[in-house]
């Protein structure tokens, strides 16, 4: 050997650098280019989470600091401007989903094809709702919903999604500045048809939001959203 | 701080639900706002990045489910990156070399590791197998979100010295902390 192994230099590999990037001490371009690969890639991304949860002890050394009231001030007038007293409306908030692609349809369209039939005579005049839910993490299209207008059921179609044997996925309908409204646990097999009681399905218009969240077996016991949200999509007229 | 109630309230900030984000906030500003003052150690800076930081919350809660980080923890690394970002686009780094020792040295205090978690506790035990010039730099670095450059030349050690160092002991670290 030529040097002590106390001198050398550990090899970086993905796991180190993910250390350095928790730990803050990459400068310039090499704290971008892992940020941007924290955005883009899920392994990387593991990793960073894993050394958060590795030395988060060490957040004990920071001190609670009230901040001045004037900055929840400020702070609500940015996010919240214009849309008063009541919630900003859904469409505002940029990032929970991107526009729904072509492709994001076109995977609706594919998964429900096998086994939607035409709808009754008397309701045919509305056409049914789709809505795509994407991952909140990837975007990748996990659930399809499908709601046909007059019917007491929502159809759903699980594309991809894992969950523990003891959570329950819940539906969530997400009207534009409401509260959400918990449209039911959605049952554990790849295409199910929820069924709902009327005085809620009278609640889904085309533009609202579909959304699931991971709750406790059974369900979310308050009626809120308990769990962290997976997949959420728009509703639109097929 | 209930960790239910804090995770509970991510979820609901993630379907836009801005009374959640309001006992979010009024939960949690005080510990984010701790952590700006202490990286960025300009008051008017440390208000301006709160305000960025929670904007950020607003928009990314629904990635919250993707982590295994407790949710406090979730929201202290969005606020640490947030200031660590800050303090590199800062053009001279203002590190006061005695204060920051100063602190670091604060860091090892046993009575303040008295009121830590298990967990605390475990990082502090793991923390005290290394050396003790390298415990306070990794403690420094991470509390501070100093650079390698800004601590090689605190500790007076060539950069690649210090990128040995701080890379041995990460590694020395995941080792005692997975025991």
């Amino acid at each position: 050997m030529k040097r002590a192994l106390e001198d050398t230099m550990p090899e970086g590999g993905d796991d180190l650098i993910a250390a350095e990037y928790v730990l803050g001490v990459l400068n310039g371009a090499e704290r971008e280019a892992a940020a941007l690969r924290v955005q883009n890639e899920r392994g990387f991304a593991r990793l960073v989470d894993q050394w958060t949860i590795r030395l988060s002890p060490l957040d004990d050394a920071y001190e609670d600091a009230a901040p001045p009231a004037s900055i929840k001030k400020t702070l609500d007038e940015r996010l919240f401007a214009g849309s008063g007293a009541s919630a900003p409306s859904f469409w505002q908030s940029l990032n929970l989903w991107r526009a729904l692609t072509i492709g994001a349809l076109a995977v609706a369209a594919i998964s429900l094809a096998p086994n939607f039939r035409q709808p009754e005579p008397q309701v045919a005049q509305l056409p049914p709702l789709v809505a795509p839910m994407q991952a909140t993490d990837t975007g990748e299209v996990r659930f399809v919903a499908l709601y046909q207008p007059g019917s007491d059921e929502i159809r759903i179609s699980r594309v991809k999604s894992e969950k523990g044997a003891d959570k329950d996925y819940e539906l969530w309908l997400v009207d534009d500045g409401a509260k959400p409204v918990s449209m039911g646990v959605i049952p554990d097999q790849g295409e199910v048809r929820l069924k709902v009681k009327p005085e809620l399905v009278k609640l889904i218009d085309s533009g609202d939001a579909f959304a699931v969240s991971v709750e406790q077996a059974g369900g979310s016991p308050t009626g809120e959203a308990l769990g962290p949200v997976i997949a959420v999509g728009a509703t639109k007229e097929i | 701080m209930a960790i239910d109630e804090v995770s509970g309230l991510i979820s609901r900030v993630a379907l836009r639900d801005r009374t959640a984000f309001d006992r979010l906030y009024q939960l949690t500003s005080s510990k984010l706002f701790g952590v700006c003052l202490r990286i960025l150690r300009e008051r008017t800076d440390a208000e301006d990045a709160l305000q960025e930081i929670y904007v950020k919350v607003w928009g990314r809660a629904e990635r919250f489910a993707a982590s295994d980080a407790s949710p406090v923890s979730w929201l202290v690394a969005i606020a640490r990156n947030h200031c660590i970002d800050r303090i590199r686009a800062r053009k001279a780094p203002s590190v006061n070399i005695d204060d920051a020792l100063e602190i670091a040295d604060a860091g090892m205090d046993p009575e303040a590791s008295a009121v830590n978690s298990g967990e605390g506790a475990r990082i502090d035990r793991c923390m005290g197998e290394l050396d003790k010039d390298r415990a306070q730099a990794v403690r420094a670095a991470y509390v501070e979100g100093h650079s390698y450059e800004d601590l090689a030349r605190r500790f007076n050690v060539p950069l690649n010295t210090m990128r040995t160092w701080l890379r041995r002991s990460l590694l020395k670290l995941k080792e005692c902390l997975e025991k």
